[in-house]
């Protein structure tokens, strides 16, 4: 059974650093206006003020997946990592108007120049190189977002001990009380 | 397990452009025009208005589609997309690929069903009877490809594809009669009437579509206001329920009862201005919701 690859995030550890945004930026080299991670704020000002910092979250039913036309939009069967194929992307936004966490990218672009689909590949670019005999090497996924993390916010790795790292700070939270202050669970 | 989640406005995303607003209304006008060209002729009234109507409806499918194709990535995609049966293979989940399908095949028997009135008549019933369903399908479609985006809480509702109908064939029969230009009261009594209790219906379908997308949460009420009460307002309270429903609706009555065609023309281009408006308020007016898990 080949591991399933899982990102997490921990709500209230996030700081707004933004060490994750350049990280990828740099690494990924993406144009201008693509975000494969954005950290988001809600209830600015008030006492319940959240950051999420918010990846693709590669869904086990990914929507975006479900309304390409194209069926560029596939979902890595080893490790369940959703990625979209450049080549049969024609770029007309149905992901992007799918996706409820804002995943999939697109240049800022003008008049009938939108760009192809963009979103976090958990950093296993190239999708699919091949060596001399011509058989597939799939890269391991290294999300450089959870390496610089500086709050252990953003997790990442097998699916079994992130749940179990994930389950275990939940529970300490909930047992001494703190996650009622926040928001309506 | 449920997880709990936190829904938002959707920080700075991009919309759709106002291509697609402008291909939802030319492909509702010309499938409402072509499935008013279908009905005439298999009623077997005025062939004139038949005709008007499928000669309307392949040149507004066709300047629909090349909107679609302008909003795509670039000149490369826009080539591939034009290859329907082997780009859009996803016809089982996507209503984007369905779509592009239904399009394809009902331009095809638009384009069919034009030529077959302007040469000899022969197949053109048979082409009519395909051409109804197609132009039915065609108008849900656009309604369908809304809502299949599931996570903008304005389109999430069964009724937009049924509001789209309505408005497909009021544009449509507007449209096809504009093109007609019949000037014999007689001839059009039966198409005013149809309209007028479209019209009527679109009247009531299209104000109790922002009250009961409510129930789809913040984001929709959110939405629904902004068209209601708030930056939309005007598009959509003067625009659309003023000048695109309920003038022509006093004035189809008017001319129902005095049997003067004079204005006609005036009310067929406000309801073409409403069916215009509905669909740039659809498009521009809806606020996609940004779900955050909370763990």
């Amino acid at each position: 059974m080949p591991k399933k690859f899982l990102l997490d995030m921990y709500v209230n550890r996030c700081l707004r650093c933004g060490g994750c945004m350049a990280v990828c930026k740099t690494h990924n080299r993406t144009p201008e206006g693509v975000h494969r991670i954005r950290v988001i704020t809600f209830d600015e000002g008030e006492p319940t003020e959240t950051n999420m910092p918010m990846p693709c979250l590669h869904c086990n039913e990914p929507p975006c997946m479900y309304v390409c036309p194209t069926k560029a939009i596939y979902k890595r069967k080893e490790d369940g990592i959703v990625l979209v194929n450049k080549d049969t992307c024609i770029g007309c936004g149905y992901c992007l108007m799918a996706c409820p966490f804002g995943a999939p990218q697109f240049e800022k672009g003008t008049f009938g120049n939108r760009g192809k689909m963009d979103k976090c590949t958990f950093c296993v670019e190239p999708y699919e190189q091949k060596d001399e005999q011509g058989r597939l090497i799939q890269r391991e996924p290294k999300p450089r977002c959870a390496m610089v993390c500086a709050t252990g916010h953003l997790l990442a790795g097998d699916a079994d001990e992130i749940s179990a790292k994930l389950r275990e700070r939940v529970g300490y939270r909930m047992s001494r009380g703190v996650e009622k202050t926040f928001l309506t669970f | 397990m449920e997880f709990p989640y936190y829904v938002m406005e959707f920080p700075g995303y991009q919309r759709w452009g106002w291509e697609i607003a402008l291909y939802i209304f030319l492909g509702g006008v010309g499938s409402g025009a072509l499935i008013t060209a279908a009905v005439t002729l298999l009623l077997g009234k005025e062939t004139k208005i038949a005709r008007a109507g499928a000669y309307l409806a392949p040149p507004l499918l066709i300047v629909g589609s090349v909107l679609l194709l302008l909003d795509l990535a670039g000149i490369k995609a826009m080539l591939r997309a034009m290859l329907v049966p082997l780009t859009f293979t996803n016809i089982t989940t996507s209503w984007m690929a369905r779509g592009a399908w239904i399009l394809l095949v009902t331009l095809l028997v638009a384009i069919a069903f034009a030529y077959s009135l302007a040469t000899d008549k022969r197949y053109s019933r048979t082409l009519a009877l395909l051409a109804l369903p197609l132009g039915i399908a065609t108008a849900l479609y656009t309604g369908l490809l809304l809502k299949g985006a599931r996570f903008v809480p304005l389109w999430n509702s069964g009724e937009l594809p049924l509001l789209f109908l309505t408005s497909a064939l009021t544009t449509g029969i507007a449209a096809t009669l504009l093109l007609a230009s019949v000037k014999e009261y007689s001839k059009l009594r039966g198409f005013l009437a149809a309209l007028l209790v479209l019209l009527l219906i679109e009247a009531i379908e299209v104000p109790l579509y922002f009250f009961i997308i409510g129930e789809q949460g913040d984001i929709a009420v959110k939405s629904a206001s902004a068209i209601l009460s708030g930056a939309y307002s005007i598009a959509f309270w003067l625009v659309l329920m003023f000048l695109g429903i309920i003038i022509p609706i006093l004035g189809l009555g008017y001319v129902l009862i005095t049997r003067k065609a004079a204005a006609l023309p005036a009310f067929f281009a406000l309801v073409l201005l409403g069916g215009l408006t509905l669909r740039f308020l659809f498009v521009h007016g809806a606020i996609k919701a940004f779900v955050v898990p909370l763990i």
